[in-house]
């Protein structure tokens, strides 16, 4: 996969050991890639992902990142969202040319 | 020597002013079911003899009281606050907007986004030099800055330790400037990302301890050659407050004496996660060991496999 950045925002607890974006990476073999997880902030880590890649690609050594958008349950609130039992979204995003 | 990719231009930090003896934490997170690794014996004889810990104030307290100092210059100086970027390694599941919403509206910087930092755990420092290095590489402009704020306070035993280090509460703020005449100039900063333990498997833990100093040794020489340094030109390490024992292990992997590593917190301060670096280096400047001119190396190394090194001069 042609990607330099790797972007995992989430919301609720996980557990206090558990670093979901760099098993994400290990797993996918993706060890060139720079990671970012982004977490506990609502709505709000997508937007502060897309902040953080303008920051990145601006100087043009980062061009492709995908930003996986995945929350496993909400243990907080416990609320499960009725649509989907595990949202997950997956994004493309390179800088405009 | 390259220009500056940003200037530390001011920081501060909080440390509560209990301190408990290793003995004493290392018996109560056992009672509580933790099983630390190391004898309090053994994990004295790396430099530790006490641990922080608040026992009255907040998280969000400790972070106003590093904060506001900061912002009230800014304010007072008509300075754009583009973002705080934020590290919470101990105090895991905080929300990061609502600890500083308070703040930002007093100081009228209530649009500015608070960006949560993790996975990088004690090299998040290093993780926010490197974002900011691009922002100011970019758009950011002269009359812009970036905040690093780092706030740790242990509510239970399994964040006061992971069974391997013993975690103090404390805070800490760092304000990133593109360019300033007086400071803590950054002239290079680099990450290497390994990330072997994503969970607790024993096996990726095994690979980590037994490979961490080689990639520290990767990124410092990184560093030093695309600076055109050398280490006898660098006066001190301030690096994460990881004992004699782990520093005696980088000091062979970097070919360097163990003494340039600056050790003088390790007693009463202990580890503190990413407030180590910060600490470490107001504590050199009180002190008169490290002076202007002075060319130093900041380290950081977080846990499972992430690594930060950053070249700076005092200015």
């Amino acid at each position: 996969m042609d990607m330099d950045v790797l972007v995992l925002c989430h919301h609720v607890n996980t557990s206090h050991a558990e670093h979901v974006c760099a098993k994400i990476r290990r797993e996918l073999n993706l060890m060139d890639v720079l990671p970012l997880a982004l977490g506990h902030s609502g709505s709000l880590a997508f937007p502060h992902a897309l902040s953080l890649l303008e920051w990145l690609m601006a100087g043009g050594t980062y061009r492709k990142a995908v930003c996986v958008l995945a929350d496993d349950h909400f243990e907080q609130s416990s609320v499960m969202l009725p649509a989907q039992p595990a949202p997950l979204s997956i994004i493309e995003i390179m800088p405009q040319s | 020597m390259t220009a500056p990719l940003l200037t530390i231009t001011d920081s501060n930090v909080y440390i509560p002013s209990f301190r408990a003896p290793v003995d004493q934490v290392i018996q109560e997170i056992n009672e509580d079911g933790v099983s630390f690794r190391l004898s309090a014996a053994d994990y004295r004889d790396s430099g530790f003899g006490y641990v922080p810990i608040e026992r009255s104030e907040s998280l969000e307290q400790m972070i106003y009281e590093v904060c506001a100092p900061i912002l009230s210059r800014i304010r007072r100086d008509g300075i754009q606050l583009s973002a705080i970027l934020f590290a919470s390694v101990t105090s895991a599941g905080v929300q990061a907007q609502s600890l500083f919403s308070g703040l930002l509206r007093e100081f009228d910087y209530s649009t500015t986004p608070v960006i949560q930092l993790e996975e990088y755990g004690c090299s998040t420092i290093h993780l926010s030099l490197y974002l900011t290095k691009a922002y100011f590489a970019g758009e950011g402009q002269s009359n812009d800055a970036v905040l690093f704020v780092a706030a740790d306070k242990a509510n239970t035993s399994h964040h006061r330790s992971d069974s391997y280090m013993l975690y103090g509460d404390a805070a800490s703020a760092a304000l990133y400037r593109k360019s300033a005449a007086r400071g803590q100039q950054t002239l290079s900063a680099r990450l290497k990302v390994d990330g072997f333990v994503y969970d607790r498997s024993p096996e990726r833990v095994k690979m980590y301890f037994s490979t961490f100093y080689l990639a520290v040794r990767q990124v410092v020489n990184q560093v030093l050659r695309e600076s055109g340094m050398v280490m006898n030109e660098i006066s001190l390490i301030f690096c994460s407050n990881l004992g004699l024992r782990t520093w005696s292990t980088l000091a062979r992997a970097l070919g360097c004496p163990l003494d340039k590593f600056y050790a003088s917190t390790l007693e009463d301060a202990g580890h503190l996660h990413n407030t180590d670096i910060l600490l470490n280096v107001n504590e050199a400047v009180r002190t008169g060991s490290l002076n202007r001119g002075d060319f130093y190396l900041a380290v950081s190394i977080g846990f499972g496999g992430y690594y930060g090194c950053s070249l700076h001069k005092y200015e």
